[in-house]
């Protein structure tokens, strides 16, 4: 039986940017642990010497040719953008990593 | 001649398409019809998350005009439609079915809203569906849950739950909805319709909201295989913007539909019924529809499956890890919703956590979880071996037999919040339809009976699925006719298409 | 332990990770243009934005421009590639990931001969990998904003991404290696590898390792270096840095830095606590990336004369290590050099003026060889004429000179102001009896024994042909008249 505490909820949640109450970080924690379980029997599989899934190969990689194609303009860029200055899409101040 | 609104709206696809061609009909009093109607049913049925009756009409006045003026009609003119929310249409809002993306209205056509534009079929609006496309009964929505015109306080499936329901009331022709792990065969057969996801890459991708990008199909969901057919042919093909569409000529599929059943190997993986879960009513009705192939000329066989009762699971691992990324990009930044206030990190933070629903978040965070550094190997990498060895156990049966008969679900649908407090025993209702998006395989649901009316339950839809081979999606037009011929199922009209 | 203690112990040890932007015409995995200086988002499309639906699809031009390179550096060339998904959330990351290349890169191994320019010192640096990417959009601060400010213009163009293994053991090093680089992405027209403009930037990896032992230290990154200069001195101050930890006992932090440049230090941005995990996996939108030997072999058919092999023929030509070096370090420069229509005999003559000459010219009035009045026949002409004695050493700069002013033919000039020497025995000897007989106390002191009035006596034939006369049979002659031969 596995289990996923509320600070290793914490932890998925904070890399998928996901803010959660306390109540959802231990609902989540007993819903994934329930899900993990199950996966689980996954590893019953052997899966040696059986290489990762890829669709039949096409020829050509789908490879296109360096011609320019249609842009938007910023008007139609930034129409849908939540809040913008000019032509630039503003967002909270932050620090460069 | 005035047909009322009722009349025009028992008509196929295919069927409207000749009237208009022929003058028998203008595109303008069919869309009127469907808008009425729409109107009318919408309030019990929710299929639809938006109509659209300018733009549907002035459409239809243009097809009507093309046909005054003699120039040429594409396949479908004429024809009202409609799609589900996932699907990109310049100009009209789309929203995914989710909060994220209400009020987001797209600069570009994607390639579906496009081709069934230049063949001339008339959008009355956005369907209904699960958010994301994760879910099998249309309860997963910030929106009204989705009903089945069958029984109002049932599901019509998910996660193309408005598609379906919205060609079984006939408040649309015909619709396209888009399977990742059964969503365009599932509420197919909870809702009595003809429901088709093509081979991988048959159809493109380009303009469809990607849920899992190496599993998700577009695909119709029609009256009947015919309709079907024609659909499939006007959206398939080649799409330079999608690097997995495939390069391969679109047979004539409605040509294929009068091929007949004879001498078709129709393969039965027997240890499938013996699940635990699959209603006796629809194991009765498969048996029954098995019994018709037969007489149709077809020949059964047994074949194996031996990665069957895994497929659920290597499932669930890759679509979730596939879709933790790609609604990475819903951040609050560039479009769509934004909750303002405190730093970058809240931003993203509550903007994700407001504009998500529970389904949405569970499957990113397990998603999230399967990709780490630490769990790949063991997760997706795992999942994605035990793929490969379900993609060889169907091409090893397909050594054996020229479709896969199953029925597509193994109850016959459920009343609304039955089953949303537990999310495993959801993920379970697709048992039988995973295999072929894993294998990258087409199959189709198509109606195959009905459960009998109880005290405890209605009549409900059963529907019989049929998998074929890559790009053999003649054979299910040809099988799928046939079948649909020798019954009478498919005719029958839900009551809600009634209101 | 002093800085230069430490480093007596301990032995520098570095990597690079250079990226560089790639010359197409559009971006990587779209249709999308791109140019440099452009008004903000004004070179976006549906794909660039990140928007809903939108799939990528590689750009052919791209990808050969990647062969070119791998080529060029002989790395090992995959004929299957996979493009992945590099995850992280940043507000110029419009898909909230960077289509990358993990595992299963285009292109492994190889390396490039860097030579120190002050010593001649050879290195042969060793590449891990080359990879192709997706590059971000652009943040803005600005100064007293209460907001920051993004520009998507650059999300989506195509980089190239070369890690080197840690063979370098000096800053110098690091230098020379980027210039190498940079030239040899040049010559390959694929880049205009700038780093000022940031189409060619550069990662360092530093570590200290103790001398005569093969185990690595504890490495650090130092990012966003883009100047030669700012490369060299951040990989000091590190270097320094570092030293100063071990010298006092301490252990190094696996650590991201930023140098700041007013203050000549490494800073600590990020420690490994924090280190990302990118959550790598193949890009499902992209089939494997198809790499035929065919396509290889007509790649490296229309390769250009690569850096180190002109570098060579200019050695073998007879030209120093340095001029080699100067001319092939700029293309356009050596290829000025190769039209210079003269016998390999007289290389390094035509060398000298180009070098020496017209380039100290053309930089005094900021001007480049493309613009030169001096053309490859004006500098072959001055060669020949001097090789031929047609006019002296002296005279030639004049002529050079005229011909740098007015775009002339030396052939002309030379007419038109009566340049040429003269060489004629009987004429100079006439003029040298002339001179003899003119300056009595200074021949009279000569034959007494002061030979050092030799030279007065050359200036003064000089004096009287104009400066024509053929220095070297003035002397043969003087030397006869004044009785020393």
């Amino acid at each position: 039986m596995s289990t996923v505490s509320s600070e290793e909820v914490q932890v998925l949640a904070r890399l998928a940017r996901l803010a959660l109450s306390p109540e959802q970080l231990e609902r989540f924690g007993l819903q994934l642990a329930r899900i993990l379980d199950y996966v689980a029997l996954l590893q019953q599989v052997d899966v040696d010497d059986v290489p990762e899934y890829l669709p039949p190969e096409q020829p050509g990689s789908a490879l296109r040719r360096d011609d320019i194609g249609p842009i938007l303009t910023s008007e139609m860029a930034l129409a849908a953008a939540p809040q913008k200055r000019g032509r630039l899409v503003v967002v909270p101040k932050f620090k460069e990593d | 001649m005035s047909d009322d609104v009722a009349t025009l709206r028992n008509l196929t696809a295919c069927e409207i398409a000749g009237k208009v061609a022929r003058g028998e009909c203008t595109a303008r009093a069919l869309a009127h019809a469907y808008l009425s109607f729409i109107e009318q049913s919408e309030p019990k049925l929710h299929a639809y998350l938006r109509w659209l009756p300018d733009s549907a009409l002035s459409q239809a006045d243009a097809i009507d005009r093309a046909r005054d003026a003699g120039a040429p009609l594409g396949p479908l003119a004429g024809v009202p439609m409609a799609l589900k929310d996932i699907f990109v249409t310049r100009g009209v809002e789309t929203t995914c079915g989710s909060r994220v993306l209400s009020g987001w209205v797209p600069p570009y056509q994607g390639t579906h809203a496009a081709r069934l534009e230049q063949a001339g079929a008339v959008l009355l609006g956005k369907l209904a569906m699960d958010e994301f496309a994760m879910g099998s009964s249309n309860e997963n929505t910030p929106f009204e849950a989705v009903r089945n015109p069958w029984a109002l306080d049932h599901v019509p499936g998910g996660s193309s739950g408005g598609s379906a329901a919205a060609v079984a009331a006939r408040s649309c022709a015909f619709s396209l909805g888009t399977d990742t792990g059964g969503s365009i065969r599932q509420p197919a057969s909870l809702c009595n319709v003809v429901g088709i996801k093509p081979t991988y890459g048959r159809v493109s991708r380009y303009g469809m909201i990607a849920f899992a990008s190496s599993l998700d199909q577009a695909g119709p969901i029609c009256q009947d295989v015919r309709d079907a057919a024609r659909v499939l042919a006007v959206i398939a093909g080649h799409d330079p913007l999608d690097a997995t569409s495939l390069d391969v000529p679109v047979p004539d599929y409605e040509a294929a539909c009068a091929r007949g059943c004879k001498g078709v190997r129709v393969g039965v993986h027997r240890a499938a019924m013996d699940l635990d879960g699959l209603d006796p009513e629809v194991r009765a009705a498969f048996e029954r529809s098995l019994e018709l192939l037969r007489d149709c000329g077809a020949s059964l066989c047994d074949v194996e499956l031996p990665h069957f009762s895994h497929a659920v699971a290597t499932y669930y691992v890759l679509c979730t890890a596939e879709a933790s990324s790609n609604l990475a990009r819903y951040d609050g930044v560039r479009y769509g919703l934004r909750v303002q206030g405190g730093n970058l990190l809240d931003m993203y933070e509550n903007t994700r956590a407001q504009g998500f629903g529970a389904e949405v978040k569970r499957r990113i965070m397990l998603g999230t979880f399967v990709l780490r550094k630490d769990s790949y190997q063991a997760y997706y990498g795992r999942a994605q071996r035990v793929r490969t060895l379900v993609a060889r156990d169907y091409e090893a049966a397909f050594a054996r037999c020229d479709v896969i008969a199953s029925p597509t679900s193994p109850v016959p649908g459920f009343r609304v919040g039955e089953r949303v407090d537990d999310p495993l025993a959801m993920y379970l209702s697709d048992v039988f339809t995973i295999g072929a998006n894993l294998a990258g395989l087409p199959a189709m649901s198509l109606p195959g009976g009905f459960s009998r009316a109880t005290h405890t339950r209605p009549r409900l839809p059963i529907g019989l699925q049929l998998c074929a081979p890559r790009l053999a999606e003649e054979t299910l037009f040809a099988v799928g006719r046939s079948y649909e011929a020798a019954t009478t199922w498919g005719q029958d009209i839900a009551p809600g298409a009634r209101i | 332990m002093t800085v230069a203690n430490v480093l007596e112990r301990w032995e520098p040890v570095i990597g690079l990770e250079v990226h560089c932007q790639l010359k197409t015409a559009s971006k990587m995995f779209t249709a999308c243009g791109f140019t440099f200086g452009a008004d903000p988002n004004t070179l976006t499309d549906p794909y660039t934005l990140g928007l809903p639906g939108t799939l990528p699809v590689p750009n052919r031009t791209a990808v050969m421009f990647a062969i070119r390179l791998a080529l060029a550096v002989n790395a090992q060339i995959h004929t299957h590639s996979r493009f992945a998904r590099k995850h992280y959330f940043y507000p110029d990351l419009p898909k909230g990931y960077q289509i990358s290349q993990s595992d299963a890169p285009y292109a492994t191994g190889g390396g490039l001969e860097v030579v120190l320019p002050r010593t001649g010192e050879r290195t042969f640096v060793r590449l891990v990998r080359v990879h192709l990417e997706e590059d971000a959009g652009k943040n803005l601060h600005l100064l007293g904003d209460e907001v920051s400010l993004v520009d998507f213009n650059r999300a989506g163009v195509p980089l190239i991404e070369i890690v080197s293994e840690p063979d370098i053991r000096s800053a110098e090093q690091a230098g020379a290696y980027v210039r190498e680089l940079r030239t040899l992405i040049r010559y390959l027209g694929i880049s205009d590898a700038n780093m000022e403009e940031g189409t060619l930037r550069c990662d360092a990896n530093v570590s200290l390792r103790a001398r005569g032992t093969e185990v690595l230290g504890t490495r650090c990154e130092i990012k966003n270096l883009n100047s030669f200069k700012f490369l060299e001195q951040a990989i000091l101050a590190e270097i320094r840095r570092q030293a100063d930890i071990l010298g006092s006992g301490g252990n190094i932090v696996q650590s991201t830095l930023s140098y700041d440049t007013a203050k000549d230090v490494t800073r600590v941005m990020r420690s490994k606590e924090e280190a990302a995990d990118y959550r790598y996996f193949p890009e499902p939108d992209l089939p494997p990336l198809v790499i035929e030997t065919e396509w290889i072999d007509a790649i490296r058919d229309e390769l250009p004369e690569l850096p180190a092999a002109r570098r060579q023929r200019y050695r073998e030509l007879g030209l120093s290590s340095y001029d080699a070096g100067v001319l092939t370090a700029d293309q356009e420069l050596a290829e000025f050099f190769d039209a210079i229509d003269v016998e390999d005999v007289h290389a390094k003559k035509a060398c000298n003026w180009l070098t020496v000459e017209l380039l100290g010219r053309l930089h005094a009035d900021e001007r480049t060889i493309r613009d030169s009045p001096v053309k490859p026949p004006h500098v072959a002409e001055i060669v020949m004429l001097i090789e031929q004695g047609k006019i002296s050493g002296r005279n030639a700069k004049d002529v050079f000179d005229a011909c740098y002013r007015e775009g002339l033919a030396p052939r002309e000039i030379v007419e038109r102001e009566g340049y040429t020497q003269v060489s004629d025995t009987s004429v100079l000897e006439s003029v040298i009896a002339d001179v003899l007989r003119e300056h009595p106390v200074q021949f009279a002191q000569y034959r007494a024994g002061k030979h050092a009035l030799k030279g007065f006596f050359v200036g003064h034939v000089m004096k009287r042909t104009n400066g024509q006369a053929n220095a070297q049979l003035v002397q043969q002659l003087l030397d006869t008249a004044l009785g020393t031969s």
